[in-house]
């Protein structure tokens, strides 16, 4: 029952994205959440989040979406971590189009019985498959 | 009643799992204390695998890595600890160097995420995502 619950607040989580509901969004983390997204070399709360998600909402894309797949679960009493994959697509303008793979990995805490993202870290494959080797 | 819940544990767990967590990945590879950090059930992304790994996957990579090292070591830097409730989150940034055999040395910066759980016997990680900060720099921009 812990990880059904889990996964619906994950799918909340990805619904409330995709739907553009950005309150319904936020609110599914802590405001003190450690974050490090696939575009900024840095760790940002959820203030410094969106700070970076309206710099996107800005009028530089024509339209982008996140779409994650392949989710695993796992719970240990109210801790809970999310990976998968997920691909960020859209449309810049003034440029063709974009596509990103990534992996991605949350860290939830169920409070008041109610899960809340603690951490999600992004980060795009490239990252993986070059220079892991030294020769 | 979610603002308050920091303070429920008190800091001292969040000092303990930091100083855990410092005796686990700072200083030479421990694939043994590593491994004994991970619960059974942990999920895991290593910066050296683009796909997630289990407990048993994740060890038979550490293991593929362990006779290929003159030295290796792991550097956490600006290491942040969060708990709520018996949830633990520690990030940081890290840097793995050392000398592979026959090759010069090696250098990769990168980012980790740990979830944890405090169960009776102590922090348990349930998660944990190392990536290289290359991630972040290649192709962040469409143009």
């Amino acid at each position: 029952m812990t990880i059904n619950s889990l996964e619906k607040a994950f799918l909340d989580l990805a619904d409330a994205l995709a739907t553009g509901d950005l309150d319904r969004f936020y609110g599914c983390m802590l405001p003190d959440a450690m974050i490090l997204d696939e575009d900024g070399p840095f760790r940002v709360d959820r203030a410094g989040f969106q700070d970076h998600i309206n710099f996107h909402l800005s009028g530089t894309w024509e339209a982008f979406a996140w779409k994650p797949r392949g989710m695993i679960y796992s719970s240990m009493g109210d801790s809970g971590a999310v990976a998968g994959f997920s691909m960020f697509r859209g449309k810049p303008r003034d440029a063709g189009f974009r596509l990103r793979p990534m992996m991605f990995t949350q860290s939830w805490t169920k409070l008041d019985g109610v899960w809340r993202l603690a951490a999600w870290q992004l980060s795009p494959i490239i990252g993986y498959v070059q220079q892991q080797s030294p020769a | 009643m979610i603002d308050d819940h920091r303070t429920r544990m008190g800091h001292a767990d969040a000092d303990s799992l930091k100083i855990l967590f410092m005796d686990v990945f700072s200083g030479k590879f421990d694939y043994e204390k590593i491994a004994d950090f991970i619960a059974d059930s942990a999920l895991i992304v290593s910066h050296d695998v683009p796909f997630p790994l289990d407990k048993i996957g994740y060890v038979d990579h550490m293991q593929f890595h362990a006779g290929l090292w003159e030295s290796r070591e792991f550097k956490p830097e600006a290491v942040e600890v969060k708990v709520h409730g018996k949830t633990g989150v520690v990030s940081c940034y890290f840097n793995e160097r050392g000398k592979p055999k026959d090759a010069g040395f090696r250098q990769r910066p990168g980012y980790m995420t740990v979830t944890c759980h405090l169960t009776d016997n102590g922090w348990q990680a349930i998660g944990l995502h190392t990536a290289s900060l290359l991630s972040q720099i290649i192709g962040a921009s469409p143009s």
